[in-house]
């Protein structure tokens, strides 16, 4: 028992391994509550187009010396944009103008980055993260901005709900729908950005749609799912935390495993119980026996 | 128009010369002129593409009016404190969404607390007498994607009485529902009917309007016909509104029954 604790309780001695841990937990925490709206709203695709299109922000930030964030959210804001402008005649489909917006901007970071003569190791970086280079003053201002997007959740809550549900009932009760929209994608743009350093590009997707999809599973509510995914995601990045410091795998990548392995768990307990119910009510118990 | 001091209530929707359409199409209605006062229970029918979604849908606020004005109780549709409750077409829900029923009635109240994370208990409680007045207490906890479909519409009834809307507009509720769902949506209108609800109802299904509804509006683009279904349904009306394809009217036993309207193809509005 005792050597577990200490195994636990080790690599929080290290400074960069707890600043790691809160940063891994703050991260997995806030991308599920952010992506329970676009899983149930079906933006899949929007969050992994985001998630790519940062990268020419980040790019050009990195070889300019600049902000990474200001660079990364700047971009994720023009995607948006840009996509909304290609849809706004829908002359072309919203899927299609996201696949080539993002492309292209994921492209166009490539290039910038290749610019640089440590091409391989800083896409390396953006790709899949760098969590033991997150100082404290990058820890506060993950802490304080995620507050913020989680404050904005909670003000917001009932209208983005109604938006992502029945946008028609939005407008009819005179929400600012085009505004809470915007606001949506822009908190999304901003928990992506917040975890690139953790988990990196790559990989940010399945923090975002992996915890929620899990928690749709198992709840029927929207505030229950919200939740739900906000502590399986916090979960993750203890677990994805400790499964790394372990096993010396990155912890993205540990995370990742850790949160799919738990979705296919769920869904597999959710499949035969369907079944069981199914076979339940398909075979009536024979009169007489 | 605003009501002079000697006029009585300003009727409960006024539609004026009428034109608009989807900003990215061109113009569905235009000139378009009828006037409802309140508790009138309106059936609006016209072939595919006649512009009945866009009607309810500018009625409601939720695309820009070209032309004209509409006016609820005297008030432009587009003001804030104007409530329109608008059941939209089956397709326009997504069904999938994490909602139970009683969220969905709850939704209705949201104007008043918005920026509350919660809702407050008196809309929970009020919610809850909506569906047990639609007799739906039941399936409260129940998620909102599993009901059937008449339940479904129902809930959506029950949501918008929860945004006490000024006048209710529902878009072709009996699409895609057996018949057992459509009794279902049949007894809630009526349960609405008696409550004094103004309404205003598009379908494709002109037997049931004809026996429902004392007044139909048939249109394609602009009004062709406003009056009782007696009066609206003649084969002159009906052939300026569906050309060739409309069908044979018999009247028995005092009913108007109405048999093989073929609709046209082609249009897709609706």
């Amino acid at each position: 028992m005792i050597e577990i604790l200490d195994s636990l309780l080790e690599p929080l001695s290290y400074g960069f391994a707890q600043r790691s841990l809160l940063a891994l937990m703050l991260v997995g925490s806030l991308s599920a509550v952010v992506g329970s709206f676009m899983v149930a709203r079906g933006l899949a695709f929007f969050g992994d187009a985001l998630s790519h299109a940062v990268l020419p922000g980040v790019a050009v930030a990195y070889t300019a010396g600049g902000n990474l964030f200001v660079g990364g959210l700047g971009a994720g804001i023009l995607t948006a944009l840009i996509i909304v402008f290609m849809t706004r005649d829908r002359k072309v489909k919203e899927d299609t103008a996201i696949g080539i917006a993002f492309v292209t901007m994921f492209a166009l970071g490539i290039a910038i980055i290749s610019t640089r003569p440590s091409y391989s190791g800083d896409l390396t970086h953006i790709l899949f993260g760098s969590i033991s280079g997150i100082d404290d003053a990058d820890l506060t201002f993950m802490v304080v901005l995620g507050s913020l997007v989680l404050l904005l959740i909670l003000v917001f809550y009932k209208q983005l709900l109604i938006v992502c549900f029945d946008p028609e009932l939005g407008h009819v009760l005179r929400f600012p729908v085009s505004f809470l929209r915007a606001l949506l994608l822009v908190l999304v743009a901003v928990t992506i950005v917040l975890s690139l350093q953790a988990v990196g590009v790559a990989l940010m997707l399945a923090l975002l749609l992996t915890p929620a999809a899990t928690a749709r599973l198992l709840t029927k509510r929207m505030s229950h799912m919200i939740l739900l995914a906000g502590l399986l995601g916090c979960a993750g990045g203890v677990i994805g935390f400790y499964l790394s410091w372990w096993t010396n795998v990155p912890p993205g990548s540990a995370i990742v495993l850790e949160l799919s392995a738990v979705f296919g768990l769920v869904y597999a307990y959710r499949t035969l119980r369907q079944r069981r119910r199914r076979t339940g009510l398909g075979v009536p118990s024979m009169p007489g026996r | 128009m605003t009501p002079n001091g000697h006029a009585p209530e300003p009727p409960a929707l006024v539609v004026r010369e009428l034109g608009a359409g989807y900003p990215w199409a061109p113009r569905t209605i235009d000139q378009l002129n009828f006037t409802m006062e309140s508790g009138d229970c309106v059936a609006l029918v016209g072939p595919n593409g006649a512009g009945k979604s866009t009607l309810l849908q500018a009625i409601a606020g939720l695309i820009p009016i070209d032309t004209g004005e509409v006016l609820v109780h005297g008030i432009d549709c587009h003001d804030k404190d104007v409530q329109v409750g608008h059941i939209p077409q089956r397709n326009a829900i997504d069904w999938n969404f994490p909602v139970t029923a009683h969220d969905v009635v709850v939704m209705g109240h949201a104007r008043g607390n918005r920026w509350l994370p919660w809702w407050p208990k008196e809309d929970r409680q009020r919610a809850l007498e909506l569906l047990e007045l639609f007799q739906l207490a039941d399936f409260a906890e129940r998620a909102f994607g599993e009901l059937s479909a008449g339940q479904q519409q129902r809930i959506l009834i029950a949501r918008a009485l929860a945004q006490e809307a000024d006048i209710l507009l529902l878009d072709e509720p009996f699409n895609g529902v057996d018949v057992a769902a459509a009794a279902e949506i049949t007894s809630a209108l009526e349960l609405l009917r008696e409550q004094g609800i103004t309404m205003l109802m598009a379908t494709h299904d002109m037997a049931r309007a004809a026996r429902d509804f004392d007044r139909m509006l048939l249109m394609r683009g602009t009004l062709v016909a406003d009056g009782p279904p007696d009066e609206v349904l003649r084969p002159d009306f009906l052939h300026q509104a569906y050309g060739d394809s409309a069908g044979v009217l018999p009247v028995k036993d005092g009913v108007l029954h109405v048999a093989s309207i073929r609709e046209p193809v082609g249009l897709n509005d609706d």
